[in-house]
């Protein structure tokens, strides 16, 4: 009896080990598009509106999808706060602290970090080409995710109950 | 120039530094904050250019700035480079230089507290005219200082009692002789009155096109131009004084730096319609003024009533003469030579 109780959480366990995995994978491209949707919101705000940057990022942070609405809420808090960084810097610590929480990669975060670099600082044609060159990378990226999210999900989502029978019945 | 609109009425301290450290480069500020308040108080324009030693305009010189005060010896020289400069601009602009499109067009830009800052770097260019400027390299923030008072000697020669009205005026100085100063203050004088003189306040119209006058940030002017006056901001003169006329119904229409022809133009414009007219000019002397082309057409159709010559010493916006009559022969002045209400240098 005690056996099978045993048997049980472990597959239970790993089950759940290999679905958490899993929905990262497909988590990251619906994060993607998220951002993606947002900066597209934050190169409206630049090159239509002419919003100051703190403004902006609210303003984004008030109308994009919930995955990414942190990263702007907490960069237009900072740089209202006007700790004396400038956009660079309160940038990156709202990208440190978005990537807390996220199924981002490290590659993708440093993609939106390293807009950071450039926001603010140059004139509305120069903002554009930047926000265009980071969209594009982002879609890149989103292609690789969702190919990555179909090979992997389901494959991490099996190998986690399917590991945990194995092991299971090794130790049983 | 955070996202959020500051409304606070305006400051009547004449001490400008609280407004400007904020803006100021961490180094910069730093540095100028050893000096002494009576050096500070002397200071008329901040330079920086990426590469070179900060100079100060101290007293009408320029004077490189080392710890502690003007420095003699040139390696005790606070050296800019580009990071200051970049550091700089990202605190005037608010981390937002697409959004200053118009103020690069122009070449400068006015901080909140009235302060100007002039610009330079690489122009560029569309139709071989002027979009914008890149590789921000040279800033001059002009200091810009309240005179609660400084017009207070001029206001009895411009009122003209019998008739009610305030006589047609062009204040004349050199550059830094205070002309912006004592415009502003004679503005608050005539929009608020001046009970001693019965003048009663009267509705003032400002076309202030590079918003040195009234400082105005979004439109709300942040120095104290009175509580009758109504501001143009940012708007060219002689469109600015037309639309003041036709829409805002002045008694007494102020501008700064009249010159171009247009701007003469509208004058004459207004000045038929009634209404008084307050303007400045750049110029070392009233003969110079008399040879400047668009000036001679003002003077010439008996435009102005007035003419007060501010000069720079003792300190900026002395009263030096006042001009009037047919031929703008010089009146007498009973407050020659004294420091009308103590103007600070800057701002001129």
């Amino acid at each position: 009896m005690v056996k099978l109780l045993g048997a049980s959480v472990l597959v239970l366990g790993s089950g759940l080990a290999g679905v958490s995995v899993g929905g990262n994978y497909t988590r990251r491209p619906r994060e993607l598009k998220s951002l993606q949707t947002a900066l597209k919101l934050l190169a409206t705000e630049i090159s239509y509106a002419l919003s100051p940057l703190p403004e902006a990022m609210a303003n984004v942070a008030a109308r994009s999808p919930a995955e990414a609405a942190s990263l702007f809420r907490v960069a237009g808090a900072e740089l209202a706060a006007n700790t004396g960084g400038g956009a660079a810097q309160a940038w990156q610590k709202a990208t440190a602290r978005f990537g807390l929480n996220t199924s981002l990669t490290g590659n993708d975060l440093a993609l939106v970090n390293q807009l950071g670099q450039a926001l603010g600082i140059s004139d509305r044609d120069d903002q554009m080409s930047h926000l265009e060159l980071v969209l594009h990378q982002i879609d890149l990226q989103i292609d690789e995710a969702q190919a990555a999210a179909a090979k992997n999900a389901r494959l991490w989502n099996y190998l986690g109950f399917l590991g945990g029978l194995a092991l299971a019945l090794i130790l049983y | 120039m955070n996202g959020s609109v500051l409304i606070e009425p305006p400051v009547p301290c004449t001490d400008p530094w609280p407004r400007l450290w904020p803006f100021l480069p961490e180094r910069v500020a730093c540095l100028l904050k050893g000096w002494p308040r009576s050096l500070l108080g002397a200071v008329e324009e901040i330079r920086l250019r990426a590469g070179r030693p900060l100079t100060l305009t101290v007293g009408g010189q320029a004077v490189p700035a080392g710890p502690g005060g003007p420095a003699g010896d040139p390696a005790a020289v606070l050296q800019l480079d580009g990071s200051d400069l970049q550091a700089c601009v990202e605190l005037i602009s608010g981390s937002s230089l697409y959004a200053l499109e118009e103020e690069l067009k122009r070449g400068f830009l006015t901080l909140p507290g009235g302060h100007r800052v002039g610009l330079t770097g690489q122009a560029v260019l569309n139709d071989g005219r002027v979009r914008s400027l890149k590789h921000l390299a040279g800033l001059n923030i002009r200091v810009a200082r309240e005179a609660r008072g400084a017009a207070r000697p001029v206001v009895p020669h411009l009122y003209d009692r019998e008739a009610d009205r305030i006589r047609h005026t062009i204040l004349v100085s050199p550059p830094g002789g205070g002309k912006t100063t004592v415009l502003r203050d004679l503005v608050r004088l005539i929009s608020s009155g001046v009970p001693s003189l019965h003048l009663a306040g009267r509705a003032v119209g400002l076309a202030d096109e590079r918003s040195e006058v009234a400082g105005c940030y979004r439109g709300q002017p942040r120095l104290d131009v009175g509580p009758n006056t109504d501001v143009l901001d940012n708007c060219p003169k002689a469109e600015g004084l037309m639309m003041l006329l036709r829409s805002m119904g002045p008694r007494v229409l102020a501008t700064d730096e009249i010159g171009q022809g247009s701007d003469v133009d509208a004058l004459l414009e207004a000045q038929n319609a009634g209404v008084s007219l307050l303007a400045t000019a750049h110029a070392g002397s009233v003969g110079e003024l008399f040879r400047r082309p668009g000036l001679q057409r003002l003077l010439a159709a008996g435009a102005v009533e007035r003419v007060v010559v501010l000069g720079r010493s003792p300190t900026p916006g002395t009263l030096v003469e006042v001009r009037g009559g047919w031929h703008l022969e010089p009146l007498e002045v009973k407050s020659r030579g004294q420091t009308p209400g103590g103007v600070g240098p800057g701002s001129g």
